[in-house]
């Protein structure tokens, strides 16, 4: 080799060690962010499960901006009230990765257009989130729902679909008087959060409209209601005509207006007993 | 150029063994402590580290998973019922998929009440059941990724 | 490097005696002077292909380490999940007739009905 080309190599070879430096370099500050995100995104999971909706908000956001491909941020940092902000979330879903991001956003977006009152469309062939999300529509459009069975082959509901679904379900049923229904809801989302503020409501519920339980045991599950217990003891009386003369001895202002079959104890099965 | 294959074979080294610490170093820091008042469940003795692998979970195994804050704050319980999966409790018996979950008596968190569900499990979520029920799901429900730390390893 | 004018082997500059034959090496100035730029080229161009190569050799690990930092160290973003959505409270908006739309608890018996005050 002459001098001219030992010139040429060494010279060739300083400026692609420049450039690898500088894609090492821009590789490692991608990966600092996207370390800084999943870290970031993993306490808005945790803040987001003890309830501080705003804290994991804000660290959600912060986790997006740094990677803004990423879906798991930018769900947990949606306003589901904004629909700019669920209108964004459709181009997200089509760039995702893995399937199981797409599908979480493609079930957001629909989840949170049916809580605004509008159409879901959205396309999530095989899972039970769109069937949960047409039954909601349904229930809340004033029309059947139909019944929630679990279909062979379909991937399983995500956890804030089911839950969205078995409460405005229960409420239709319950605004339907259809008692057994009412049951089934609560009593699902009763095992799928047993601690949760809402379940003395969901055990009043449950155990109330339960053939097996005494009144006495009723009376005192619908005392462990906490929030709204008047409204909660109301709308528990106008389900269960049954329990109504128990709830009027300890509760008068929750049956007024309300018939009270006299002597109706409750039948240890359900029997379609003739009167 | 014995340079270049000099230099080749020193990258290729130093490549292997940081892959194989990044992969070595997680299982290492996820080596949980299973505390000495836990009973002895699927033959985890006490006082033992268990190594945790990830996922897929089958119904059976064991898995560990966070029931608070602190390093230490870990349960332990078996499978019983895996997304998609129905899960309801009936005369006093947990069943999934109809199917009764022996030496598990859910009693005591539902009250006397014996007849609940039935619940799907949503996708990426466990049901958890261990002998101290206060700590599996029959009390906190469903668990989530968030919290499940991975199924222990023999 | 001066060239042995017998052999026209390159010895170094200052070589009295050719290294591969012996022969005495007879030089000019102008030679010398010839030999010593050519000298000091071929040095600098030995400076800069041993940067050139050094340069090459950390770009080369900073690039390895930035690609296991990527691909084995950062922890994987976890999957998605739908967030929770308000969808109303629990309790109905509406109180429901007083009838029972299914039979799965007894119906009243056929007794008179006491009104709640």
């Amino acid at each position: 080799m002459n001098t001219d080309q030992r010139n040429t190599l060494g010279v060739s070879m300083l400026v692609a060690g420049l450039v690898l430096t500088l894609v090492a370099a821009s590789i490692s500050w991608s990966a600092v962010q996207t370390w800084l995100a999943v870290s970031e995104t993993g306490e808005a999971s945790d803040q987001l499960r003890r309830g501080r909706v705003a804290d994991a908000r804000r660290l959600a956001t912060k986790a997006a901006s740094r990677a803004p491909e990423a879906a798991a941020p930018a769900l947990l940092a949606l306003d589901p009230t904004d629909n700019d902000a669920i209108d964004r979330l459709v181009p997200l879903a089509l760039r995702a990765d893995r399937h199981a991001d797409r599908q979480a956003v493609l079930a957001t977006v629909g989840l949170a257009r049916m809580a605004l009152g509008k159409s879901a469309d959205v396309e999530l062939p095989g899972t039970a989130d769109l069937r949960l999300i047409g039954a909601m529509a349904a229930a809340r459009a004033g029309r059947d729902p139909g019944k929630l069975k679990a279909a062979e082959n379909e991937e399983p509901p995500h956890l804030s679909v089911l839950r969205a679904a078995h409460i405005m379900l229960m409420r239709s049923a319950w605004e339907a008087g259809r008692v057994s229904e009412t049951r089934m809801h609560a009593g699902a989302l009763l095992l799928l959060r047993p601690k949760a503020p809402e379940a003395a409501l969901l055990y009043a519920v449950v155990g109330v409209s339960s053939p097996v339980l005494g009144d006495a045991e009723a009376m005192q599950l619908l005392e462990g209601i906490r929030e709204g217990k008047d409204d909660a003891i109301r709308a528990i009386a106008a389900l269960l005509p049954q329990r109504r003369a128990a709830i009027a001895a300890k509760w008068p202002k929750a049956v007024e207006g309300m018939e009270i079959p006299a002597s109706v104890a409750p039948e240890p099965k359900p029997s379609g007993a003739k009167p | 150029m014995i340079w270049a294959l000099r230099t080749l074979l020193w990258f290729s080294v130093l490549a292997v063994a940081l892959v194989a610490t990044a992969r070595w170093l997680p299982a290492y820091l996820h080596r949980v402590q299973v505390p000495p008042d836990f009973e002895d469940i699927g033959g985890l003795v006490p006082m033992t580290g268990v190594w945790l692998t990830a996922a897929p979970y089958l119904v059976g195994d064991v898995v560990a998973y966070r029931i608070g804050d602190g390093p230490e704050d870990v349960s332990f319980g078996f499978v019983a019922a895996l997304p998609g999966n129905q899960v309801r409790i009936t005369g006093g018996d947990l069943l999934v998929d109809g199917n009764e979950v022996s030496n598990w008596h859910p009693f005591g968190g539902y009250r006397g009440i014996h007849d609940v569900g039935p619940l799907t499990i949503p996708a990426n979520h466990l049901y958890v059941i261990s002998k101290q029920h206060s700590h599996d799901s029959l009390s906190q429900g469903a668990i989530g990724p968030d919290v499940i730390l991975g199924k222990v390893r023999e | 490097m001066i060239p042995c004018q017998s052999c026209g082997k390159q010895n170094p500059i200052g070589t009295r005696y050719c290294r591969a034959c012996g022969t005495k090496i007879e030089v000019n100035q102008q030679q010398v002077f010839q030999a010593v730029s050519e000298d000091r080229a071929d040095a600098a161009s030995t400076r800069w292909f041993e940067r050139g190569r050094s340069l090459l050799i950390i770009g080369l690990f900073f690039l390895t380490c930035a690609l296991v930092l990527r691909l084995s160290v950062v922890p994987p973003m976890p999957v998605a999940d739908v967030p929770p959505v308000d969808v109303g409270g629990f309790l109905p908006k509406q109180l429901p007739q007083d009838k029972l739309v299914d039979n799965s608890a007894a119906k009243p018996a056929a007794k008179p009905a006491v009104k709640a005050p």
